[in-house]
């Protein structure tokens, strides 16, 4: 802060280094009003916007009711999912009989 | 400005009032994408894209900002995702340190909104997204750093910098005259004038 107090008794008496500021607010609040400053679409671009919303939606709602009520989709999750837990038993019946088979060598040892 | 009534029969899928919501909004969103992106037609782009994401966002938005702030965050994450699929992540991460074509002629004060918005488009992409984000749509560092993927410090570099070129951009570049110490801290001289 110290710093700063004495930059501002150096822009007291520093025409150049005042002038730079004051260009330097100038353009920060020059920015700042564009945000009032609106700037116009192509003509019938809100109705364009809600046709590309809307028909966004329909399509992702219709490909989720697809994927709901497709039979075949049905039937392919069945067969993925089916596999899954065969394959976690499988896993399973395999690790506990490996299990087994370690603990008898290890009492007859 | 959008009312909490008009939301609530948004969020209830009423058509007729998503087309109100649009229609009270679309300049206002067209402009940042316009002044982000840079192009006409991609800004028309990125609005849609944006309105699709409020669409699908409205729902969980609980009003802890202004439904106008939460637009904005949606067109400025829209905008800057379209420029990193077209190609200019790079720009929007590089902050480049090489001239840009100054004019040689000082305009004079005060800088009207034509001139700026021409200095502002002049800008590198990186300098410029930055700027607009903070200066015109008050932004906050945090806020534009989550949205570049950069940290706050450097945010804060590259808006002082981007200030300066615009400075320059539209007034001439300064003539060093020994004091140029004094320019590293003309955001929290400005900030200090600002204040008094």
């Amino acid at each position: 802060m110290a710093d700063l107090r004495d930059f501002e008794v150096h822009l007291a008496t520093c025409q150049e280094c005042a002038g730079e500021l004051a260009r330097y607010r100038e353009v920060v609040s020059a920015v700042g009003s564009l945000r009032d400053a609106m700037e116009d679409p192509v003509p019938g671009f809100p109705e364009r916007a809600v046709a590309h919303v809307l028909g966004s939606e329909r399509r992702w709602v219709g490909r989720t009711r697809w994927l709901a009520h497709d039979r075949r989709v049905h039937v392919a999750a069945a067969s993925v999912g089916g596999a899954i837990v065969g394959a976690g038993v499988l896993g399973l019946l395999w690790w506990r009989a490996a299990r087994r088979g370690l603990l008898r060598t290890r009492v007859a040892v | 400005m959008v009312s909490r009534d008009l939301l609530d029969r948004c969020r209830r899928g009423e058509q007729a009032a998503f087309e109100e919501l649009v229609e009270l909004t679309h300049r206002r969103v067209f402009t940042l994408a316009y002044r982000l992106v840079g192009d006409r037609h991609e800004a028309e782009d990125v609005a849609q894209d944006a309105y699709l994401r409020m669409y699908r966002g409205l729902a969980g938005f609980r009003g802890d900002s202004s439904f106008e702030t939460w637009l904005y965050r949606i067109t400025a994450n829209a905008a800057v995702s379209r420029l990193r699929r077209r190609g200019r992540f790079g720009d929007i991460l590089d902050d480049p340190d090489d001239a840009v074509n100054v004019p040689d002629e000082a305009s004079v004060d005060p800088v009207d909104r034509d001139e700026i918005q021409r200095a502002l488009f002049a800008l590198p992409v990186a300098q410029r997204t930055v700027l607009v984000m903070r200066d015109a749509y008050g932004f906050s560092i945090r806020e534009i750093a989550e949205e570049l993927g950069l940290t706050e410090g450097a945010v804060k570099v590259r808006i002082h910098r981007a200030r300066r070129r615009l400075k320059d951009l539209v007034y001439g570049p300064a003539e060093p005259h020994g004091h140029e110490a004094v320019r590293e801290h003309l955001p929290e001289l400005a900030e200090e004038r600002g204040r008094g």
